[in-house]
């Protein structure tokens, strides 16, 4: 038994004191006239006294009153009794992102993560439930149950070479709590508190409690946050690189930087930047033509705490290499062919739609424009102002811009456009296709929209440059050479942030070779054969991917390179406040009061007995007479 | 002092009534007497077991036997005895002296003896203002029975009215009562023993009727016996009309308390439980059979008047069971 508010349990003796003590002053005597006294006198004298202070007689009355005025202060002490424990829920959330792998706390911050982990499920009792949750560039569920099961899920647990979905991971949390309402909840998360700003979650069934395995808050890093081989404007036949780093540090930095062929590994060129703290540079490298892989990395003597971002690899795109086989098949070219001639290495071939031939020689990319054949060719594709009636991309009407609502400004296809010239374009209003997202888009219906179909990317600008008016405007023939480059950029060598899913063309064989960056190889099926995609999920290490031919490993079908390029996620100091979040969902017992012992109130229990005894004095008190 | 105004007169029934309401004639929470309770009390006489004794015109049997108009009874000649009253009619038949005796009515001495004792200011209704309304009806009565009224007030000191006589004079009684004031502590029983040798000698009369309203509140009710005795001893026909407020039988349950004589001021600590309750109301029927036993042995009327009954029933029923009232 143990009372919530002890204080109180002093009015269960000062009241029933106080009653004494009235009935010693006042010897609770009332003063009654009455006709005469000589028919009351010797029969019943005062206990009460008249001359001096006497205890009180215990009566039936006095007893009520004593115990109603000690029940009273009892209730208001709030006497309980502790519960059984319930069970526990833990979930441990292990942030696998990038910065995870930092090395300013030994062995590293993942490491010293996964021993609190264990150390913590070390304290649990083998009645306990446990979930281990990873949080990659997805959140993923390694195992769950008792303490003794998850245990070696949680040892073989890696850190990931992207970002933490932690906000993911800490809804799954709270959806694998709410599963057990029996048991008290309670999510864990180790992490380095290198993270963006969380999301709101929503209903949280059980506290958030943030465990924080950073090491020196003060540790810098130094990180290639961004790498690009364009065509050099001033000559579009050279190709160079364009490296931004940055001096994640409280120091200023002087990083060396070393461009080399990632094949043969013979340097192309050595810059050192000099950089203030908390700032980004970038240089330009002018690149040999045959270059195919660029391999860039930081060349310093000692490794910082996160060589993760210290050394990326990419591959060359084709622009700048050869001419570009374009074919434009439209049935008044004036405005593209112009846009497209105006690109540097484009040869351009322009047919009408009765004269385009699907089964003549594929060219590196085909614009359709006001027209769209019954079945699209295999390969990069651009469509302008898709013809009402075809059956790839329903068109449900047309509208006029009035106002942007969509923009995603940092996509290539946007770099250098005034967006604000599509305002007022007349626009076709397609049909929803899953495949393709949009990248600007009015109140009305999409402007610009970007996808893949069977591997190979496509563009498309639902709007008629001349109808429009864009065609005269500089936005349209920036808006397609960007066009061009985003298209064939993607095919030659793409490069994709650790976590995001690569669509590749189908291989004829159905089926692909991945290897990995570190050298495990892996069949990859078509998971869909209709589809014509070959979709790779797992792109979590960074590196480069080759994708080659099942059936002859020496064929490579296709490439492409995955690197952080988080300058957020590069930055590993950590900047998060880690304060726990409390729940806000009536989940289980002990979700609702986690900070409260597990108790039985008997207050209530007390007040009803109260009022009984209340109620039994007012009756013998009025009864007496 | 109460002023009633001269205009409200007592003519009539409606008069009476109206002057009974009249607010300067309450007492309390007095019932109002309406015109038609005049009515009734107009059929009410009362009833005296001596003759009357205060002169012709009234209503009463008179001892005095000749002259008068009624023959009663014929008795034997003697010396002294106006000749002109021998019948000589029976003294041709039978050779023997007898002389006629005749009977007169005369008017009836009333005596109203009001107990002005503070123990009567009790109770809900007041016993006091009960009593007068007792009082203020037999007055009425005995106004327009030709009676010669007084009203005595036995406080501390002895007030009186009258002698009053016809009905016109009520208005006087009705302004007397009013003033009327419970005055302390009152030996009830020496008061009444001293009450023939207080009483101014003219207005001494012979034979009274004596009506006491009053709680009896003495401790000793033999002593009361005594001086009903000295009131009998005096030659007065006495009834005793025994005023009890409810709350005397029943009292509210009060615990510990301390009881205040209302006419002593003493204060008694008393725990009162139930035992004590029952133990009252034991002592205090004894004590209500101990005056009703005093009254019988001495063959006075006695009647009790509650105040939760009315004064209606009072007279009608109550005072006409003892004969007091026909």
């Amino acid at each position: 038994m143990l009372f919530l508010a002890p204080l109180a349990l002093a009015l269960a003796v000062a009241l029933p004191a106080t009653i004494v003590l009235l009935h010693l002053l006042r010897g609770s005597r009332w003063r009654v006239r009455v006709p005469a006294t000589f028919l009351w006198a010797d029969l019943a004298p005062s206990v009460a006294g008249h001359s001096r202070p006497r205890l009180p007689r215990l009566t039936l009355l006095l007893l009520l009153q004593l115990l109603a005025a000690a029940l009273g202060g009892v209730t208001l002490a709030r006497p309980a009794t502790l519960l059984p424990e319930p069970g526990q829920h833990v979930v441990l959330i292990l942030d696998a992102s990038a910065s995870m792998q930092a090395t300013d706390a030994s062995p590293s911050r993942f490491e010293l993560a996964r021993r609190r982990a264990l150390d913590r499920l070390a304290s649990l009792g083998p009645s306990d439930e446990v979930s281990v949750i990873r949080a990659g560039p997805t959140a993923t569920l390694l195992a769950a149950g008792p303490p003794d099961k998850v245990r070696e899920a949680l040892r073989q647990a890696q850190p990931g070479d992207g970002a933490g979905a932690l906000h993911e991971a800490i809804a799954l949390a709270s959806q694998q709590i709410a599963h057990t309402p029996g048991l008290r909840g309670q999510i864990v998360v180790f992490t380095d508190g290198a993270f963006p700003p969380l999301d709101p979650v929503g209903a949280l069934a059980a506290p958030v409690e943030f465990l924080s395995v950073a090491g020196d808050p003060s540790t810098g890093n130094q990180a290639i946050v961004s790498a690009q081989v364009r065509a050099q404007p001033s000559s579009p036949d050279r190709r160079a690189a364009f490296i931004v780093v940055a001096n994640l540090d409280d120091r200023p930095a002087s990083i060396p930087v070393r461009v080399a062929d990632a094949a043969s590994g013979q340097e192309v060129a050595r810059q050192t930047v000099e950089l203030p703290p908390n700032s980004a540079g970038s240089l330009a490298v002018e690149l040999p033509g045959d270059l195919s892989r660029l391999a860039i990395e930081l060349d310093r003597p000692q490794p910082d705490a996160l060589p993760l971002d210290d050394r990326v690899e990419i591959d060359t795109p084709l622009l700048g290499t050869r001419s570009l086989r374009v074919q434009l098949v439209s049935p008044a070219p004036s405005a593209l062919r112009q846009a497209l001639e105006a690109v540097p290495t484009v040869e351009l071939s322009v047919v009408g739609p009765d004269a385009y031939q699907p089964s003549g020689p594929s060219p590196d990319i085909t614009v359709f424009d006001s027209f769209l054949p019954p079945e699209l060719p295999r390969g990069p594709l651009l469509i302008v102002n898709p013809p009402a009636g075809n059956r790839f991309l329903p068109v449900l009407g047309t509208f006029t811009t009035t106002g942007l609502t969509t923009i995603d400004a940092g996509h290539p296809l946007l770099r250098g456009v005034d967006i604000l010239a599509l305002t007022g374009a007349v626009g076709k209003n397609l049909a929803r296709v899953p495949w393709a997202r949009p990248v600007v888009a009015a109140g009305e219906g999409p402007l610009i929209l970007e996808g893949y179909d069977h591997g190979y990317p496509l563009v498309i600008f639902t709007f008629d440059p001349a109808q429009s008016g864009l065609d005269k405007s500089l936005a349209f023939p920036l808006l397609v050479s960007n066009a061009v480059a985003y298209l064939i950029a993607d095919r030659s060598g793409r490069t994709v942030i650790p976590g995001d899913p690569v669509a590749l063309p189908a291989p004829s064989a159905g089926r692909a070779l991945l290897v990995r960056p570190d050298g495990q190889r892996q069949v990859v099926e078509l998971a869909d054969p209709a589809a014509g995609e070959l979709w790779i999920s797992d792109t979590e290490r960074s590196g480069r991917y080759l994708v080659l031919d099942a059936e002859n490993e020496q064929a490579v079908l296709s490439s492409f390179s995955v690197n952080l390029f988080d300058q957020g996620e590069s930055d590993i100091r950590p900047r998060r406040d880690l304060a726990p979040l409390p729940a806000t969902a009536q989940i289980g017992p002990a979700a609702a009061q986690p900070a409260e012992l597990p108790v039985q109130e008997w207050w209530r229990f007390l007040a009803a007995a109260l009022v009984v005894v209340v109620g039994v004095e007012w009756l013998v008190f009025t009864r007496r007479g | 002092m109460v002023r009633i105004p001269l205009s409200l007169t007592a003519r009539g029934k409606a008069g009476i009534a109206r002057l009974w309401r009249h607010p300067e004639s309450q007492r309390g929470s007095t019932a109002r007497l309406s015109e038609r309770d005049w009515h009734q009390f107009d059929r009410l006489a009362l009833v005296t077991r001596r003759p009357a004794t205060a002169g012709p015109g009234g209503e009463h049997r008179s001892r005095l036997r000749t002259p008068a108009i009624d023959f009663f009874d014929h008795r034997a000649y003697q010396v002294g005895d106006d000749p002109r009253w021998i019948d000589w009619n029976v003294y041709g038949r039978l050779g023997t002296l007898q002389v006629k005796v005749t009977e007169a009515e005369e008017r009836l001495h009333l005596f109203l003896l009001l107990d002005c004792s503070a123990s009567m200011d009790w109770g809900e209704p007041s016993k006091l203002d009960r009593a007068v309304e007792a009082i203020t009806a037999l007055a009425y009565v005995g106004l327009r029975q030709a009676a010669v009224v007084r009203i005595v007030c036995l406080g501390q000191q002895l007030r009186a009215l009258g002698p009053l006589t016809g009905r016109t004079q009520f208005p006087e009684v009705i302004r007397f009562l009013a003033s009327v004031e419970s005055a302390g502590q009152v030996a009830l029983a020496e008061m009444l023993s001293r009450l023939p040798a207080t009483l101014p000698r003219g207005a001494h009369p012979t034979m009274p009727l004596l009506v006491l309203v009053s709680d009896l509140l003495v401790a000793d009710p033999r002593s009361l016996g005594e001086a009903f005795d000295v009131l009998l001893r005096a030659g007065a026909d006495l009834a005793v009309i025994h005023v009890l407020s409810p709350q005397e039988e029943a009292p509210d349950p009060l615990g510990e308390v301390e009881l205040v004589d209302a006419e002593t001021g003493e204060i008694l600590d008393i725990g009162l439980n139930f035992e004590a309750i029952a133990a009252y109301r034991d002592r205090l029927a004894s004590w209500l059979d101990e005056i009703e036993r005093v009254c019988a042995q001495r063959g006075l009327r006695y009647a009790r008047a509650r105040t939760d009954r009315s004064i209606q029933s009072l007279l009608i029923e109550d005072l006409r069971r003892v004969q007091l009232l026909r």
